[in-house]
């Protein structure tokens, strides 16, 4: 098992973004967010942003966790603030890949004799 | 340097004493730049939770506060200014040894009220030493001298200490610290003897035996020292919370040059006080410490609307230029307006404790304020409030402080003013 707090936090292209000092969890006691203190250089500059916990990687060999995220959106996240409600930064959902619905039966009518036309999986 | 001619006696055995004060000042800021902002990563690491962390350097910011105006009192009762230095600096090694081996709950929290107690005592005590040794002609002269180490030693120890607890650890910065103590004792103590001021009626009476030392509460409620600290209130309101919303948006926003950025905008400022402070010095005693207060204050305004008008990070350490010329202008005017103010009284240390306190009050209160609009509103609001408090201090001090350069002295300068050799 690896100790969370205080433990170092790098970006996922490689840059060391600083360190988390916090975890937040639901009522279940279930990790939702992490907040790391972000940047800064002797004490200026820094500060504290929520990290959705998925966003999160650790690696037992590693003396570090590794996020799934670029430094610069880390360290540009809304600021945590305890009083506040959480706005945590997540990795995106990725894009969808299925195809969209095909289009309404009345607007192929007139094509559909002359060329085929691809049933329903548009070219990417 | 004294506007002694050169080659009398009283002028050559004190090129010792002086060096030795060079050097003083440059260690004390040196070690005093490795605690502040590694504490709170060194017990990060040494996985202490946040509010603990909090706590901690709540009590060492408190002491630091709360202990300016005993400490003020101690160091006026020791007739050995140098004494008191030499036991700060002893505790801040403790301190900073303390943090460095035991980093629990009960030792971390003693090694901040000993390092809090300990800057309080040593930085009116070197202000003392210094009217000491150089009389209070040329002590503005001196201050500013004073204050260019300083900015040096806090040049130098940002430097060192950065590389220390990057490629090393914070413990070590912290031992490095504490080494730091030895040369600035051996400063302390290879300081020789005072020998007696030229003018005797023109220096300092600041060790005045008991019962010739003036009453602490006259000296407290004097109108102008109120008036004074009124305005160092104000300066601090208005200045201490400038930087750090500044370094928070460039972390923010200027991606992978952010340390870069705010590394520079750390050291311009110390820059430009190595530059300035001896003209400083020499421009209160010439032209009186109204007007270089009045342009120091300015600075303050100025920075405050240009923080909150402008984006780039470059033009961030442009601006931190006037960051510079306030902090050389405070740097030494609080001890020189101090002088002033308790000529005869000897109870110099008495009203550095109260301006230090009012340092206290106004920091506090300007992080806590800014930091909340800045988190509520965004950081222009901030700096538009912090411009705003600039502002407030400008009037205060066109309305409420008096000139306290002596008229007397000013005479007399009039007559022999000699340039000093060059530094």
């Amino acid at each position: 098992m690896i100790a969370v707090l205080g433990l170092a936090a790098m970006a996922q292209d490689g840059k060391d973004i600083g360190r988390i000092v916090d975890i937040l969890v639901d009522r279940n006691g279930r990790p939702r967010a992490a907040v790391i203190d972000v940047g800064g250089f002797l004490g200026m500059g820094n500060r504290k942003v929520a990290i959705d916990w998925s966003a999160l990687r650790f690696d037992m060999g590693k003396a570090h966790a590794t996020l799934d995220l670029n430094a610069d959106r880390i360290k540009g996240a809304p600021a945590y603030d305890p009083g506040k409600p959480v706005e945590a930064l997540g990795v995106p959902a990725p894009a969808p890949t299925t195809a969209k619905p095909p289009p309404p039966p009345s607007a192929l009518a007139p094509a559909a004799p002359a060329s085929p036309a691809p049933a329903a999986v548009p070219a990417q | 340097m004294r506007g002694t001619e050169p080659g009398t006696p009283a002028a050559a055995p004190d090129q010792a004493g002086l060096r030795a004060l060079d050097w003083l000042n440059f260690f004390v800021a040196n070690l005093q730049t490795g605690f502040g902002p590694f504490i709170a990563v060194y017990l990060t690491t040494d996985k202490w939770t946040q509010g603990q962390i909090g706590v901690a350097l709540s009590v060492g910011s408190a002491v630091g506060i709360l202990g300016q105006v005993p400490a003020g009192l101690l160091v006026d009762a020791l007739r050995q200014k140098r004494v008191a230095a030499a036991f700060a600096l002893g505790g801040i090694a403790a301190a900073a040894g303390m943090l460095a081996l035991w980093p629990a709950r009960l030792p971390v929290l003693l090694a901040q009220v000993v390092h809090g107690f300990a800057g309080c005592v040593l930085y009116p005590a070197i202000a003392a030493i210094t009217l000491n040794r150089v009389g209070r002609r040329a002590y503005a002269e001196r201050l500013g001298r004073n204050a260019r180490f300083a900015a040096m030693g806090n040049a130098a120890g940002a430097a060192v200490m950065g590389l220390i607890g990057s490629y090393l650890s914070s413990r070590t910065v912290f031992w490095f610290a504490a080494a730091l103590c030895v040369p600035a004792l051996a400063a302390v103590w290879g300081m020789p003897p005072r020998d007696p001021p030229h003018d005797p009626e023109l220096a300092a009476a600041i060790e005045a035996p008991g019962d010739r030392r003036g009453p602490a509460w006259r000296v407290v409620l004097d109108r102008r020292v109120l008036a004074f600290a009124l305005c160092i209130v104000c300066f601090h309101l208005a200045n201490t919370a400038m930087l750090p919303v500044a370094a928070a948006e460039v972390t923010r926003q200027a991606g992978d040059a952010a340390n870069l950025v705010i590394a520079a905008a750390l050291v311009v400022p110390q820059l430009v006080v190595a530059l300035l402070s001896p003209l400083v010095g020499r421009l209160a005693e010439r032209r009186g410490r109204r007007l270089v207060l009045l342009a120091g204050f300015l600075a303050l305004p100025v920075r405050g609307l240009l923080f909150a008008t402008l984006a780039s990070p470059a033009l961030i350490v442009a601006v931190q230029v006037l960051d510079g010329v306030g902090g050389a202008v405070i740097g030494v005017l609080v001890p020189l307006v101090a002088a002033d103010l308790t000529r005869g009284t000897g109870r110099f240390n008495l009203c550095m404790g109260t301006i230090g306190l009012a340092v206290g009050v106004g920091a506090t209160l300007s992080t806590a304020i800014a930091g909340d609009l800045a988190g509520r509103f965004g950081s222009s609001i901030a700096f538009l409030a912090l411009t705003l408090a600039g502002a407030v201090g400008v009037l205060t001090v066109a309305l409420a402080m008096p000139e306290t350069r002596p008229e007397a002295a000013a005479g007399a300068l009039r007559r022999r003013w000699r340039p000093s050799p060059a530094e």
